[in-house]
């Protein structure tokens, strides 16, 4: 299913309000726009440290789904 | 055989055969360095004893292990991998099987060659290794591109790739291939640091990990061809700068990098923010805006690994996606990890280039 790219474009509006709640907190390590589990729409996509990281985080945020990545760290390549 | 016995068995292997010796975890640990096993070669313990280990020493070259199928399908079996057909019959390989009692599968797979990323390129090819003349590391060379300042012509990778993460000054020698892939100064130089995107530290938000270096007036490239993996390495694609594509999560996309060649995958975020990466020495940096990909669902391997950095991602039809900088180890598709990249259009506008 095409998804269009002003739906992502409201997402990030949302993204925003995302980052200014929960970006400061140490084990979140990016927060950005991913497709939903159904890829049919945008979700919130988010990076964090560990598995107990992800407690801390809601399921979904303004009607968008939280998709976290446990990535234990990013590094350069 | 079931997994555990597979490493048991593997273990003896290593110690039996290949004359390599098992460090207690916590030593290896010690030692500050991520080792795949806690197996040791003991002449790099012990150099006194280099003679007694070279026949050894040809076993740890010409044969590697690795895991196989069982013949019912569902259990597993040593896959012994021999690079030299002389070593097929030799008694060496009848010794590992005797060790894993029969359940074994003995695979001639040839005299195994590193990619052609990491050898010398002439003319210079996107993605062959590069770096500065004694850096002691490997990055990538991403694309050809033009100074819009002063029309010289040179090549866009990372500034962590070509000036260290601020390190080197301007006018420093890079070569190609990389000083960690044994190139070195004067025959492998191809052009000098000519500019860098500052990293910023401290919390302060970065666009891109980028550096200009312009190449030597007698030093020919090719800007144009992709190539993908093979000794010689064949042409997979042409890049098409002057297209624009529209990047959205599951765009698909590859990539040539020095560590794991060419590659495909997806986009899996966009517009990521608050990326923060461990530069090294220098502490955390934090990007904003940026693109993550994850690796294709269907290629089982990962879409790229350390040494990969400065590598140009494209959309499958060649057209410039973004700068490869930095990447997790789990995370995305198949927990295969995720990879960053910069917007190909912040790259080109922060170093003032443009594609050749």
């Amino acid at each position: 299913m095409s998804i269009e790219a002003r739906a992502f474009e409201a997402a990030m509006a949302i993204q925003k309000e995302f980052e200014d709640r929960f970006a400061a907190m140490p084990d979140i390590l990016g927060v950005g726009i991913c497709l939903n589990t159904t890829s049919d729409g945008p979700a919130l996509n988010v990076q964090v440290t560990d598995e107990p990281a992800k407690a801390h985080l809601p399921l979904t945020f303004r009607e968008l789904e939280v998709i976290v990545d446990v990535v234990g760290e990013n590094r350069r390549f | 055989m079931d997994e555990n016995s597979l490493q048991e068995v593997q273990s003896r292997v290593f110690s039996e055969v290949l004359g390599f010796e098992e460090l207690p975890f916590m030593a290896a640990a010690s030692l500050g360095t991520n080792f795949a096993s806690a197996f040791v070669d003991h002449e790099l313990l012990n150099p006194l004893s280099a003679r007694t280990v070279r026949r050894q020493r040809r076993l740890q070259r010409d044969i590697a292990l690795g895991t196989a199928p069982g013949a019912d399908g569902k259990d597993l079996r040593l896959a012994v991998l021999v690079q030299d057909r002389a070593l097929m019959a030799d008694a060496s390989v009848a010794q590992v099987s005797s060790i894993a009692k029969g359940e074994v599968e003995v695979i001639f797979i040839g005299r195994q060659q590193p990619f052609w990323t990491r050898s010398k390129q002439r003319p210079l090819k996107m993605g062959s290794s590069i770096s500065p003349a004694d850096a002691g590391y490997s990055g990538t060379l991403g694309f050809f591109a033009r100074s819009t300042t002063n029309g010289h012509v040179g090549i866009v990778s990372n500034n962590h790739v070509l000036a260290n993460v601020n390190k080197y000054p301007l006018g420093t020698t890079i070569v190609q291939p990389a000083d960690g892939d044994g190139g070195g100064s004067p025959t492998d130089d191809i052009g000098i640091l000519s500019n860098f995107i500052p990293i910023q530290f401290g919390g302060f938000a970065n666009a891109v990990d980028a550096a200009f270096a312009e190449l030597g007036n007698s030093v020919v490239y090719d800007a144009i061809n992709i190539y993908g993996n093979g000794n010689t390495p064949p042409a997979v694609g042409s890049l098409s700068p002057a297209g624009t594509a529209a990047v959205l999560p599951r765009l698909e996309v590859m990539k040539t990098g020095r560590t794991t060649g060419h590659t495909q995958g997806q986009v899996r975020a966009i517009n990521v923010n608050n990326y923060v990466v461990n530069m090294g020495r220098q502490g955390l940096a934090r990007f904003d805006g940026q693109v993550l990909f994850e690796a294709d669902p269907n290629s089982g391997g990962r879409f790229s690994r350390p040494g990969d950095s400065g590598s140009l991602i494209t959309d499958r039809t060649g057209i410039p996606v973004a700068l490869l900088f930095a990447g997790s180890q789990s995370g995305g598709q198949g927990n295969l990890g995720i990879t960053a990249g910069n917007p190909i259009s912040t790259v080109l506008s922060q170093l003032q280039v443009s594609f050749v």
